[in-house]
């Protein structure tokens, strides 16, 4: 079984069609590049998955479950009487509830996908540390009369976040800037940084968009190792890139995306050599290496 | 100068907090009684500043409509006691609870919008509650004269009459806000509540369930906003709806802001400048108004993180600044 799929996924911003159509499956344990000049949807899939858009039409399935689908119409909803019955805190009821509703990107999170941001969005004013113990946020219980009175449970609780974030701090080589704050951190660093917030949140499935930008070569072919040890881990890779050295290099399978439609599916060497993909990177008429 | 404030902070914070109450226990003994309900009322509105703190320091929410809880919280327990006859002391809790479920049930619909738009409906809402009280629904909340007549507070068979009892009570409230809130910043909550002021979609791309986490803020602001309330009806012993209009909640944002947002010291500098300097200068509150606006201006020119704010707002607000002082951050905790 695939670990995530997506069926005839769609996206549409008013007139204007960002993804279309997209079917695509993700297996366990790979590297998935997605690919694409600038607009053809990329972000907005990732969005997608990540249920910060709902989709326009299609489906998203997570280990088999339905995590992005439609949201329901008026007319669906006041004709179901689950919507009506969806405020009651049943447990039954919730679970029927949640097989109509789409999730909220904090539950896509705690079933286990992970993301960073296209542009970094670190928690800037606080510090590397505290950054990364966002991370077994959820997973833990502690509330307001744990912060209080701070019984014994909250305490090892207290432990075992920041164990967690100091683990995957020195799994990213963050370890030495962890009383830092984020942004007084090099650029470098905080794109791994914002790849060790990530992990921090046990994913199955990490979703990178452009880990690469901005880094120089020596970076790159650092976070490409480091990306090699995350799937290593166990954990499944998807990724954004346009810095082809690095998609070529560590992607298993690439997807390309143009004008929101798929318009390739393969292996690095098989891409390269669509003519399709060539048309779409470069024009009809040149002939380059990609 | 920073070498003073370096050794300064080398005290132990157990020694001066220490001294610090030590004071604030002796100070109203050689004082009369008018300065003695100064000093409670200064310890009522630092609670009340402290009860928004969380809202606007620490979850960075705005909530300019915040004196619609505390005047609920003191309905509450006039009318439980006028009606009911409820003894004050167990219509605390109660106002609590009514000011937090109230806190809920007005802010879980509009918790998806954001800054400026947050604003104005909380000061829409709180200016509900204050119309409600003035037209006297249901004939019980005494219109604009308010309620009068409520009981004294009777603590182990003694009536609680003299000011100097209630600062005493108001105190003992004040420290366990204090140990709370700073308890709360420092907590997996306080976490979380930083995450979403600095960033509500990353936040949520955390796993952090962002509409619970500011939910709490409020629920948990409202409800202590509505402890304070009762307090305030327990001396007052007669309550009106002037203590849920506008300017009340400006004055406590204006608490929160001048004196520093998130910062605990912050919510002390806040309420003498903006309710003990005014109360001592009578002749001068005329002035108030005035001086209010010059010093809001004048601190968001010269000061905007606040006379005393948390670590973490300055960081935020002067984030052009050099790299904070190597030998602080090892502490890395605001205030």
């Amino acid at each position: 079984m695939a670990l995530l799929e997506s069926r005839k996924l769609t996206k549409q911003f008013g007139g204007l069609t960002a993804v279309d159509r997209v079917a695509f499956e993700l297996k366990e344990r790979e590297i998935l590049g997605l690919i694409g000049p600038n607009g053809a949807g990329k972000t907005t899939i990732f969005n997608m998955i990540t249920g910060i858009y709902a989709p326009t039409e299609g489906e998203i399935f997570f280990q088999g479950r339905r995590i992005a689908h439609p949201p329901l119409t008026w007319a669906k909803r006041l004709t179901t009487p689950t919507w009506w019955m969806s405020w009651l805190p049943l447990p039954a009821v919730q679970e029927r509830w949640n097989g109509f509703r789409s999730l909220r990107p904090h539950e896509i999170t705690e079933r286990g996908i992970a993301r960073t941001f296209q542009t970094i969005r670190l928690f800037n004013n606080i510090t590397v540390l505290e950054n990364a113990m966002s991370g077994p946020h959820y997973r833990t219980q502690a509330g307001v009369a744990g912060a209080i009175f701070r019984p014994s449970s909250q305490r090892r609780e207290e432990q075992y976040i920041v164990d967690e974030a100091r683990k995957n701090l020195g799994f990213m080589g963050l370890e030495e800037y962890e009383d830092e704050l984020a942004k007084n951190l090099p650029y470098g660093h905080q794109r791994r940084l914002e790849i060790a917030r990530a992990l921090a949140t046990n994913p199955t499935l990490i979703i990178l968009d452009e880990p690469a930008a901005g880094l120089n070569e020596q970076e790159s072919i650092e976070l490409m190792a480091l990306i090699e040890k995350i799937r290593d881990s166990g954990i499944t890779v998807l990724l954004i890139e346009h810095d082809m050295k690095v998609v070529m290099g560590i992607c298993e399978r690439i997807i390309v995306l143009d004008y929101g439609k798929k318009i390739a599916e393969g292996t690095p060497a098989e891409v390269q050599g669509n003519p399709r993909v060539i048309e779409a990177y470069l024009g009809e008429e040149e002939k380059e290496e990609v | 100068m920073k070498d003073l404030l370096t050794r300064f902070r080398a005290i132990k914070p157990l020694y001066w907090q220490g001294a610090l109450l030590f004071l604030a226990t002796l100070a109203p003994l050689p004082l009369g009684d008018y300065y003695r309900s100064v000093l409670w009322r200064t310890g009522l509105y630092v609670m009340l500043g402290l009860s928004l703190n969380i809202i606007v320091g620490y979850a960075g929410l705005f909530q300019l409509g915040h004196a619609a809880f505390y005047g609920v919280g003191a309905y509450t327990a006039g009318m439980l006691n006028i009606y009911f006859d409820v003894p004050l002391l167990l219509t605390f809790p109660l106002s609590v609870l009514v000011a937090a479920v109230l806190g809920y049930l007005l802010t879980r619909p509009i918790l998806h919008l954001r800054g400026d738009y947050l604003c104005i409906v909380t000061i829409a809402f709180g200016e509900v509650v204050r119309l409600v009280l003035v037209n006297n629904i249901f004939g019980i909340t005494g219109g604009a004269n308010g309620l009068s007549g409520i009981d004294r507070l009777v603590l182990f068979g003694i009536v609680l009459r003299a000011p100097i009892y209630h600062y005493y009570i108001v105190l003992i409230f004040l420290i366990i806000t204090i140990f709370a809130t700073q308890r709360l910043q420092d907590s997996r909550l306080g976490r979380a509540w930083r995450y979403v002021r600095e960033d509500e979609v990353a936040a949520e791309a955390m796993g952090v369930d962002t509409t619970r986490v500011k939910l709490l803020a409020f629920v948990l602001g409202s409800g202590w906003a509505g402890l304070a309330g009762a307090l305030y009806a327990a001396k007052i012993t007669v309550i009106s709806p002037d203590q849920a209009k506008f300017m009340e909640s400006v004055i406590l944002f204006c608490i929160v802001v001048l004196g520093g947002t998130g910062s605990i010291p912050g919510a002390f500098v806040g309420t003498l400048g903006m309710v003990t300097l005014p109360e001592l200068s009578r002749p001068l509150r005329a002035w108030r108004d005035a001086w209010l606006g010059v010093a809001m201006v004048t601190m968001m020119i010269a000061r905007p993180e606040g006379l005393w704010p948390s670590r973490q707002i300055r960081r935020e607000i002067k984030s052009e600044e050099e790299a904070p002082d190597p030998s602080l951050a090892v502490t890395g905790r605001s205030d």
